[in-house]
């Protein structure tokens, strides 16, 4: 009878610890989008946090440029089941873009160029859980991937991070974006396999 | 036609949803062909001419004029799930 060796079960083992209930792994990037491509070009791009009256900070691309950048590398999972790990990626951390903003609100609505929104809490958004990226795999990131810019919010099912993203708006209270209204959680969880309603 | 000598109960001004049902038949059978207006845009045209998405953690079909969502259907395993918001009215012709 054939053993596996230590080290094929050793890998294994550490493969299915990283991957969350009913997702499966794959090496290739499918593109998911519920509509067309928004054609964002740097020089016109902005992003915003709105954190109520008198009390909007907003970036172009040139400002975003020139804070602090991090390469985060992270496992991304799907709520349509499929996971990649390692994916790296290079950004903002939204704690630099959060520095100055004084809210007592907890929750937060992702806004992106095209229409496209998510609820995200705010303290899902913070303490190094989230940036806003503009390359992938040391590339600029692609219109197909949410180019020039995406959030990257990676413990949370990969709708949360939005593609085109273009502002952040504080919430009092926690309101569904878009595939929150159409079925999917409020939340988004994949260790907890938080997909629907 | 509606079904007009629906028995209402003595003491009620109202039916209950039920009675919906026949009357929706054509909706039900043939909604592509429905004209549709979008609620975004007050553009119409059939159903079967919007730009439907479906790479997607849903259907979403969006209104040709404007891009506006229309409606998306959702599948949650055993259940499915309609939302009709970006929808003003639907029209069906009479077979
Ligand atoms: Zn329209």
């Amino acid at each position: 009878m054939a053993i596996p060796t230590s080290g094929f079960t050793g890998r294994r083992k550490n493969r299915d610890a990283n991957l969350p209930p009913g997702q499966y792994l794959t090496d290739s990037f499918p593109v998911l989008s519920a509509g067309p491509t928004p054609h964002v070009l740097p020089a016109d791009w902005t992003f915003r946090v709105d954190a109520g009256p008198g009390q909007t900070h907003q970036w172009n691309w040139e400002q975003l440029q020139a804070l602090p950048q991090e390469d985060v590398t992270r496992d991304i999972h799907c709520v349509t089941h499929w996971s990649k790990f390692g994916t790296t990626w290079r950004g903002v951390s939204l704690d630099t873009l959060f520095e100055d903003v004084e809210s007592e609100a907890e929750y937060t609505m992702v806004h992106s160029y095209g229409g496209y929104t998510t609820n995200v809490p705010l303290d899902d958004l913070l303490d190094g859980k989230a940036w806003i990226v503009h390359e992938f795999d040391g590339e600029p990131l692609a219109p197909a991937h949410g180019g020039p810019a995406r959030l990257l919010v990676p413990h949370l099912y990969f709708w949360k991070s939005a593609k085109w993203v273009n502002g952040i708006r504080l919430m009092e209270q926690d309101l569904p974006g878009f595939w929150e209204t159409n079925g999917y959680n409020m939340y988004g969880d994949p260790w907890r396999e938080e997909r629907y309603w | 036609m509606m079904d007009s000598t629906e028995q209402y109960p003595l003491d009620q001004d109202h039916l209950d949803g039920n009675a919906l049902a026949g009357a929706l038949d054509q909706f039900v059978s043939d909604l592509t062909s429905a004209e549709c207006m979008c609620a975004g845009c007050g553009s119409s045209g059939p159903l079967a001419g919007a730009l439907l998405y479906t790479r997607a953690p849903g259907m979403v079909l969006r209104c040709p004029t404007c891009t506006a969502v229309l409606l998306c259907l959702t599948d949650q395993g055993d259940r499915q799930v309609l939302t009709i918001d970006g929808v003003r009215h639907l029209v069906v012709a009479r077979p």
